[in-house]
């Protein structure tokens, strides 16, 4: 699983400054309503492929995709609204971000074992202490998006740490949500650092 | 063409289930699905509801009613005398005299049941007088005011009642039921629960037959008057019905201990 | 006069038109996913499924019309006895009617039987073969496979083509 966010070297501040006093409205609202809507179709589509994963083992490849790309859609405006990306951020689907990567493999087969598991006991085992944690991290986050904004506000530019933090903070929300939506079988690790750059180079 | 047949078979399947389930619900033993009782949640619903109707209803009625002590009296030693061949019920039994002209008689919920003086300046006698409310007890008995009630006014009316909100309701309430009546059915079924009550008083039960003659009234009335035959049809079929009951009575008659004409010349004033 | 399509055999069918198919007759617990109660949100769903999925590939079409067109019956069914009972119980204020009961059963029944249809035909299009339902099958047959078959693209992009049999 691969996300990242490519760091942007210079941030136009007229963008940036009408982003902190009308992203919320401009931004936010039309992205959350389409979302309303799709996401009905989404939570279907995840009902769906709950029994089909109980009864053939795979998770139906059209639905995969199609959540890798919401799951994409709601990085894509996050990262927008937290400063660590510029552009009006795509609606849909069907959209991307240049800076924005999110690569997920398609899991030939999933353990209906753990699909159970997650089912009946995920809020105790994987809900509480992610989110616990998350808790934690977001306030940090939370902290370091301030202060960036005074960043961007007089030196036009992150400090590296606090943007890999950041993204951090979102890797781990993916790899979370992916696990709670039965896309992979790997438990979350606890941390938002990227995988390490070896086991990228997958063997075919 | 093959779609037409198989869009045929589609419809025979939906016709067969339908008819499967229809079928199995009418061919139910009558006695679930018939309306007696209502369901068991309608049925604790009306007991409160009744209970309310009657407070309403008290108040309304015993405004209008005669409150003379010798009146009360003689309905008193009637109500005694049936009394022990009455079934069991849900609330005491109130019987008021209503001081007006028309020809009626009529049993509301909570077992209030309203005599009109018009009705009994016509009978002849305390017994015939019995046979008339052992009618009307009998709809008491039946606790079939309130299914009317029910019919008439639908659930949400029953409802706003319990919640004792609206108290304009009581008058419609009562012309309602005094104008609609009963079903044909539990009219019947009233008759012959009254004409065993009036075996098991000591009353011959051709008594009812004789009463209802009594309130047919001639040409000469008006008749918007004659209220009671209007509401309880089948009237011929009534009196073959007591003329049978008491050819079937093995009992004694026995009089109610009542002065009838002194009884009766109370309710002079006809309005 | 034009030829019937083959029909594909599972063998050469792909994984991923295998499970856009069985996917189609899934759609028709939609409504359980969504949360929603609404009787038409199975109709729905299975009417956006297959407008996203018809240009993909004639079998995974074949299927998604075919579940979308015979949830109609089923969807009319409970729409009626919604419409009974909001009718009756909210707008009236009455009584439901005595034979609401029966009415609910004969849905429930139907119901049930369209499900494991569904689920029979779903099971099918999940190992590349079909299940034809009554009337529907023979429709969707016609329009995908039959003499007179919707070209993928021209459905899709709706451009204006020739009546069917020209």
């Amino acid at each position: 699983m691969r996300f990242d966010i490519a760091q942007q070297e210079a941030y136009s501040r007229g963008e940036f400054l009408l982003r902190t006093f009308f992203g919320w409205l401009y931004i936010t609202v039309p992205h959350t309503l389409v979302l309303f809507f799709v996401g009905i179709w989404s939570s279907i589509l995840h009902f769906i492929s709950w029994w089909v994963i109980l009864f053939t083992g795979r998770y139906p490849a059209s639905f995969f995709e199609f959540h890798v790309k919401m799951i994409a859609w709601h990085m894509r405006l996050n990262a927008v609204m937290w400063n660590l990306a510029e552009g009006y951020p795509a609606i849909g689907t069907a959209g991307s971000h240049p800076a924005l990567t999110l690569e997920v493999p398609y899991p030939e087969s999933l353990s209906r074992a753990k699909l159970l598991l997650r089912a009946f006991f995920g809020v105790f085992y994987v809900s509480i202490p992610h989110v616990l944690c998350l808790y934690a991290r977001l306030i940090a986050t939370g902290v370091l998006n301030f202060l960036s904004w005074w960043s961007i506000l007089f030196t036009g530019r992150i400090p590296e740490n606090w943007f890999q933090f950041n993204v951090g903070t979102l890797r781990w929300m993916v790899r979370l949500n992916l696990y709670m939506a039965n896309m992979t079988d790997d438990y979350p690790p606890f941390s938002g650092k990227p995988a390490p750059a070896a086991t990228e180079i997958a063997v075919a | 063409m093959r779609i037409f047949k198989e869009a045929l078979l589609l419809l025979a399947i939906y016709a067969g289930v339908a008819a499967g389930v229809f079928g199995v619900w009418r061919l139910w033993p009558e006695s679930k699905t018939q309306n007696k009782g209502g369901s068991h949640e309608d049925a604790s619903l009306l007991d409160r509801a009744e209970g309310k109707v009657r407070e309403l209803l008290r108040r309304e009625v015993t405004a209008d009613a005669i409150d003379e002590a010798s009146v009360k009296e003689g309905l008193r030693k009637i109500q005694d005398r049936l009394t022990p061949a009455l079934g069991t019920l849900a609330f005491p039994l109130e019987i008021y005299v209503v001081d007006s002209g028309t020809v009626n008689a009529v049993c509301l919920p909570g077992n209030i049941i309203l005599v009109y003086a018009g009705l009994l300046r016509r009978l002849q006698s305390p017994e015939e007088l019995a046979a008339i409310l052992a009618h009307e007890i009998a709809h008491a008995t039946h606790r079939d005011p309130m299914q009317a009630l029910k019919r008439e006014l639908g659930l949400a009316a029953l409802f706003a009642m319990v919640g004792g909100r609206s108290d304009g309701v009581t008058g419609q309430l009562m012309r309602r039921l005094v104008s609609t009546g009963f079903s044909r059915q539990q009219e019947l079924a009233a008759d012959e629960e009254a004409l065993r009550v009036l075996g098991a008083a000591d009353i011959d039960p051709k008594t009812l037959g004789d009463a209802l003659g009594r309130l047919r009234g001639d040409k000469k009335d008006d008749p918007g008057v004659l209220q009671y035959i209007s509401t309880h049809p089948g009237f011929d079929e009534r009196v073959q019905l007591s003329e049978k009951a008491s050819a079937n009575w093995p009992g004694k008659a026995r009089p109610i201990d009542l002065d009838w004409k002194q009884f009766r010349a109370q309710f002079r004033l006809i309005r | 006069m034009p030829e019937a399509i083959a029909l594909p055999q599972p063998h050469e069918l792909s994984q991923r038109e295998k499970d856009d198919a069985l996917a189609a007759y899934l759609m028709n617990f939609a409504a359980w996913g969504a949360g929603l109660p609404i009787p038409s949100l199975n109709l729905i769903a299975a009417w956006v499924y297959y407008i996203i999925n018809r240009k993909k590939s004639r079998f995974v079409a074949f299927h998604c019309f075919q579940a979308c067109t015979s949830q109609i019956p089923t969807t009319l069914i409970n729409i009626a006895g919604v419409g009974m009972f909001v009718d009756y119980v909210v707008i009236l204020n009455r009584d439901l009617p005595r034979f609401f009961w029966p009415y609910v059963v004969f849905a429930a029944v139907t119901n049930l039987i369209y499900l494991g249809t569904s689920i029979y035909a779903c099971i099918r299009a999940a190992k590349g073969r079909i299940h034809y339902f009554l009337v529907f099958g023979r429709w969707a047959y016609a329009r995908y496979y039959g003499p007179n078959a919707v070209t993928l693209e021209a459905a899709a992009t709706g451009q204006n083509l020739p009546p069917a049999g020209f």
